[in-house]
């Protein structure tokens, strides 16, 4: 009852402070709930510059060559014409239902099997991912199917969930066969909160840190180092489902040149490899394509993205639900709070507690999730705890919308029935907890 | 556990298998990732033996990309331009289609929206209009305005938000159907008072509808899917056509060189078919169909071939003499804002007041401020050529950019006299 009155309290000091006073959130419900600017961006200039960047976030890009330059440089080989193709509403993209069905809001990424259980090498040919598109005159690297294998699951008080594992089938290469490759196909991510996200002091995500489980409570987050030899520095890795990429500048450049092709400061090769000799003839769209104001631009607009108020934060089903997410060991990695650095820029980000309900760590997620491929640092069946602000948002922003990295998860409960490794506990709580409770936890992740 | 570990990585492997490759239709468009979204994925969800590969270009870039001897290989052209289509069909590039027209209607008022010869075919119209939000309209005491001539009054001083049309093209035919109902001296004498109490947009930055949403401005001149589109993802606004306006068509058309021409033909076919027009009433899309059976599925939508809207427009003269409108638009009004502003904002508040004298010195200025020294152009004058082609010909482009230059200098002097006017006219006793 005291826990219960505690979290009660949380919850109310988490939805005054953290939001009520601060500038930084949207009460918005439609549409546009994850597209909205942060309120304290209120002069003309910021919002043009908002707007600039979402113009930016918003344009198909164009092969070079083209008489709109400032636009041009598309490919050789890409994912998709636009950021927000697999952003829809700035939301999280979806899986396709079945191997005829093309990847619109995914892609998948390459690798072949090696040794060491934390990196893999990129394919020699088709490099770290594939590219399903490509300019004329350039061959596409082919096609990624998902087939699925579905399986019943029974819960509490006898409800039943169909579960969907997906499976990726390389087919039409490009360039030859695939051979032996290791694949992860991940669907786009939402972005709200990104600029506070690089903002979270970092001795904040080091604190949750236990590798070694010594508090033995089954949850062993670390952190992803990411080694930037040039400067023999070390940066917290925050973005990405894999916790691979520090700054969100570099998120987004690397997307830039993996997903459209479009070169950067930061990413300045094409991302051809040394063996597709069309691609690397093609026709630039400048050097880089993508220039240093074009960056700033597109990362001014995500830094901004407001967070979505919680909803509904005094309804008792709500309450009942938050007391059951911290019942179900839930907390232990989607932290309810967590503070930003004393340094943060703009000062609006300086010592600010928010709620991404994420310790920014890597989990092992089991075998279930695990997708046996290596990745800077992560093992297969290591996962970033995926923030849950504007969880609940979801389905308002996207026409259909997948969970959990590959979108195999087509609900919020079944993404969490998904869970192992780590999270196992949890998840089987889930399963046992009667139905009033398992629905109450839905409610409260909805009001995210 | 290490034969787990090798089963779980062997299900990580591939194997190329081979599956049967669809046919590629190479569609090049200039829609934005919302339309293209909602209408690929529908029609290869209906066409799954047929994928569309979306080549993104502005219209001018696709123009001049599609005229060339070798062009890319392309399919379908699919976007809101007229010049486009016009263009192609004149240079033959452009096959007839193959498609049943029944329920497709030629015409909206008197004004064709497809090709008679079926060279390219209408898929959606898109009409002019203001939008606002009613309750912030109330409290300033704004009424709704009705027709585009209530924007001159005082009262609507910095409460506009205006496109201007070198920057936003769509804001091109905005201008120009102003020009055709009301004459070309009178209607730009119109647009340079309801310049004159807005705020001027640009390219890159916020919408039109969205300077009203910030609070910049109570009306924004805008075209009708930005409006309801942005209704349908929640905003609290209201659009209105005013009494006569005009309704710009997008089309879509094969090219002569298409090498599938049958999925081509499929392709047109779906986007103008009862599911592809329905498709146009999606929440990010809100586009008026061209076929009037859809209108009964989105009651609250305005129906332009219901005839209650007047719409008359010369799309040739407008399309002609655009380039030449943006040249002078930015020449009377975008370099000339802050005067322009000026002059206006203190003969209203002059004229508030005046007595009978003032009032015949505030005609005066008025004549002065409004003096226009641009005649109508023919269709074959130089500069409106010169101006058309400036983006391909660097001699025309400095024809035209000093065509700008001077007439800028000359509308300077004219706001200038007009302000020395006022002041004069304000300090005397």
């Amino acid at each position: 009852m005291i826990r219960l009155i505690a979290l009660i309290y949380m919850g109310v000091v988490l939805s005054e402070s953290v939001y009520a006073e601060d500038l930084l959130e949207t009460t918005e419900l439609s549409r546009r709930a994850l597209s909205m600017p942060m309120p304290f961006l209120n002069s003309d200039q910021q919002l043009g510059q908002f707007a600039a960047g979402r113009s930016l976030f918003n344009q198909m890009w164009v092969i070079a060559p083209s008489n709109d330059e400032e636009i041009d440089g598309l490919g050789p080989l890409y994912n998709s014409i636009s950021c927000l193709a697999c952003h829809a509403g700035n939301g999280r993209g979806r899986a396709p239902d079945g191997p005829t069905e093309k990847m619109r809001s995914m892609l998948v990424r390459l690798s072949i099997p090696g040794e060491n259980p934390f990196h893999s090498e990129p394919h020699p040919v088709y490099g770290g991912q594939l590219q399903e598109f490509a300019v004329p005159g350039v061959p596409a690297e082919g096609r990624a199917e998902v087939h699925y294998e579905y399986s019943t699951i029974t819960l509490s008080e006898g409800e039943t969930l169909t579960l969907r594992k997906p499976s990726i089938q390389l087919v039409n290469p490009g360039y030859g066969e695939f051979g032996e490759v290791l694949t992860s196909a991940r669907i786009g991510p939402a972005l709200v909160g990104m600029g506070l996200i690089e903002m979270i002091d970092k001795q904040e995500i080091l604190s949750w840190q236990d590798p070694d489980d010594k508090n033995a409570d089954g949850i062993s987050g670390r952190v992803n180092w990411i080694i930037d030899e040039a400067r023999q520095t070390r940066h917290v890795g925050r973005f990405g489902y894999k916790a691979n990429i520090a700054t969100l500048d570099e998120q987004i450049a690397s997307a830039f040149q993996a997903d459209l092709g479009l070169t950067s400061a930061l990413f300045p090769e094409e991302n051809c490899s040394s063996v597709q000799t069309e691609c690397q003839q093609a026709v630039s769209g400048g050097e880089p394509e993508l220039t240093a104001e074009q960056l700033q631009a597109v990362s001014f607009y995500l830094q901004f993205l407001a967070v979505p108020a919680p909803r509904d934060q005094s309804e008792p089903e709500v309450i009942r639900g938050r007391a059951v997410f911290d019942e179900a060991g839930c907390t232990a990695c989607h932290r309810p709070q967590i503070k930003t650095s004393s340094t943060a820029k703009p000062a609006a980000f300086a010592n600010r507690l928010i709620a991404p309900y994420s310790d920014f760590l890597l989990h092992d997620m089991g075998e279930e999730l695990s997708d046996h491929r290596p990745d800077n640092g992560a093992r297969g069946s290591e996962w970033r705890t995926s923030p849950l602000w504007g969880i609940g948002l979801a389905e308002k922003v996207g026409d259909k919308v997948g969970y959990l990295h590959d979108g195999r998860a087509t609900t919020l409960l079944e993404a969490i029935l998904w869970h192992g490794g780590e999270a196992q506990k949890s998840r089987d709580a889930v399963i046992t907890m009667p139905k009033t409770d398992r629905d109450a936890l839905l409610q409260f992740l909805n009001a995210l | 556990m290490l034969k787990n570990l090798l089963f779980f990585a062997l299900t990580g492997l591939l194997i190329f298998s081979g599956a049967a490759k669809a046919v590629t239709l190479n569609v090049m468009t200039s829609y934005p990732q919302p339309v293209v979204m909602v209408m690929q994925q529908a029609f290869e969800e209906a066409h799954p033996d047929i994928e569309l590969n979306i080549l993104w270009r502005r219209p001018h870039d696709a123009l001049s990309v599609l005229l060339q001897e070798e062009s890319e290989n392309v399919d379908v052209i699919w976007m809101p331009s007229v010049r486009t289509f016009l263009s192609l069909k004149a240079h033959g590039k452009l096959a007839q289609l193959k498609i049943n027209r029944e329920g497709l209607p030629i015409l909206l008022g008197e004004t064709a929206i497809s090709d008679p010869e079926d060279y390219f075919i209408a898929t959606e119209v898109a009409g002019y209009g203001v939008f606002f939000e009613p309750e912030k309209l109330k409290q300033t005491g704004l009424a709704v305005p009705d027709q585009w001539q209530d924007l001159l009054e005082a009262e609507w001083q910095d409460n506009i938000a205006l496109p201007i049309p070198s920057e936003v093209s769509f804001a091109n035919m905005l201008i120009d159907q102003l020009l055709q109902a009301e004459g070309w001296q009178s209607g730009w004498n119109q647009w340079q008072q309801i310049a004159a109490n807005s705020h001027l947009m640009g390219r890159g930055g916020m919408f039109t509808t969205e300077a009203v949403l910030a609070g910049q401005a109570k009306v924004a001149f805008t075209m009708d899917f930005f409006a309801a589109s942005s209704i349908a993802n929640g905003a609290n606004g209201k659009f209105i056509y005013p009494k006569q306006t005009a309704f710009n068509p997008a089309h879509i058309g094969i090219l002569s060189a298409a090498t599938q021409p049958e999925a081509a033909n499929t392709f047109v076919d779906f986007i103008v078919s009862e599911p592809g027009q329905s498709l146009l009433l999606h929440p990010d899309l809100r586009k008026l169909p061209v076929r009037p059976s859809v209108y009964s599925q989105a009651p609250k939508m305005q129906n332009p071939f219901a005839g209650n809207i007047r719409h008359q427009y010369d799309y040739q003269t407008g399309l002609q003499r655009r380039e030449f409108n943006a040249v002078v638009f930015d020449a009377a009004i975008t370099l000339q804002h802050d005067k322009l502003k000026q002059a206006w904002q203190q003969w209203h508040q002059l004229q508030q007041n005046a007595d009978a004298d003032q009032r015949a010195a505030l005609a005066e200025i008025k004549t002065v401020l409004q003096q226009w020294p641009v005649e109508e152009p023919a269709m074959d004058n130089v500069i409106l050529q010169d101006c058309a082609q400036r983006h391909d010909d660097d001699k025309k482009q400095q024809n035209c950019e000093a065509f700008k230059s001077e007439l800028a200098q000359s509308f300077e002097r004219q706001y200038d006299k007009a302000l020395t006017m006022l002041a004069q006219l304000t300090s005397k006793p």
